[in-house]
């Protein structure tokens, strides 16, 4: 599917928070790790690295909750303060970056998953497309997902 | 079931597209959703498998609302519902199948 016209706008099940992404991300893979299974309650969540400049947040209130990863890096996730719509991540070690749960786009039909991640703690009925760019644990360059994103898409 | 509500508990309510009502409880410090309750369902409590230590056996047993589901997501053979399931009784005789074919 081909990509929409930026910016593209999102938000929360409430309404409260609404933003703005201005350009397309750099990559959209699954992510299987057991933080991402306990934070979103499903097999796994869909991850959207963007570039911070191009996420705009347009109104309502955020709440933030910062978490260690097992790498010792903190990241804050940050989510409506009525609703608790969980809608991106600020990855404090990479404050160019944020990562953007593109679930929360009013249309994510076009951010079809390019690759997975930590897939040895995938739920053994979930199968992963080889065809991808797959990793068993955290990978240790987002690059290689990026590529293939780009290759469909064009370059971010 | 009714489950007390801890302080740790942060409950919010919303209406589902069915125009029901329904309560939503999520850890008051981090936000993870955990499970949510109906007024029309009093007995029964919709819990998250994921949070679950050991989620792997939870697998679904059919799908709901595929008339939205994203055109790149594959289902498998389960049984398909466009909208809400008809009723509970499918979805707990579908799981029941699972059960009894040794399938989780």
């Amino acid at each position: 599917m081909p990509l929409p016209k930026f910016p593209q706008q999102g938000g929360c099940h409430c309404g409260a928070v609404r933003y703005e992404l201005t350009a397309p991300p750099l990559g959209v893979y699954n992510c299987h790790c057991a933080d991402c299974q306990k934070m979103s309650g499903a097999a796994y969540a869909m991850s959207m690295p963007v570039r911070t400049e191009t996420l705009v947040q347009l109104s309502g209130e955020v709440s933030i909750f910062e978490k260690v990863a097992d790498s010792g890096r903190r990241v804050q996730m940050v989510s409506c303060a009525k609703c608790g719509t969980r809608m991106w991540n600020v990855p404090l070690s990479s404050p160019e970056m944020r990562t953007l749960r593109p679930g929360t786009l009013d249309d994510f039909s076009w951010a079809e998953p390019v690759g997975n991640i930590w897939t040895k703690s995938r739920m053994p009925w979930i199968e992963i497309d080889a065809a991808l760019v797959n990793y068993e644990g955290q990978p240790p360059s987002r690059e290689p997902l990026y590529a293939a994103w780009s290759a469909k898409h064009g370059e971010a | 079931m009714v489950f007390p509500q801890p302080a740790a508990l942060a409950s919010t309510q919303r209406r589902g597209d069915s125009g029901r009502i329904v309560r939503q409880f999520a850890c008051a410090q981090c936000g993870t959703r955990l499970w949510h309750e109906a007024d029309h369902t009093p007995d029964t409590v919709i819990l998250r498998a994921g949070t679950l230590d050991e989620p792997g056996w939870a697998r679904p047993a059919v799908h709901s609302w595929t008339r939205s589901r994203l055109p790149w997501v594959d289902l498998g053979d389960e049984p398909q519902f466009a909208g809400a399931v008809p009723s509970r009784d499918v979805l707990y005789d579908a799981w029941r199948a699972w059960l009894d074919a040794g399938e989780t």
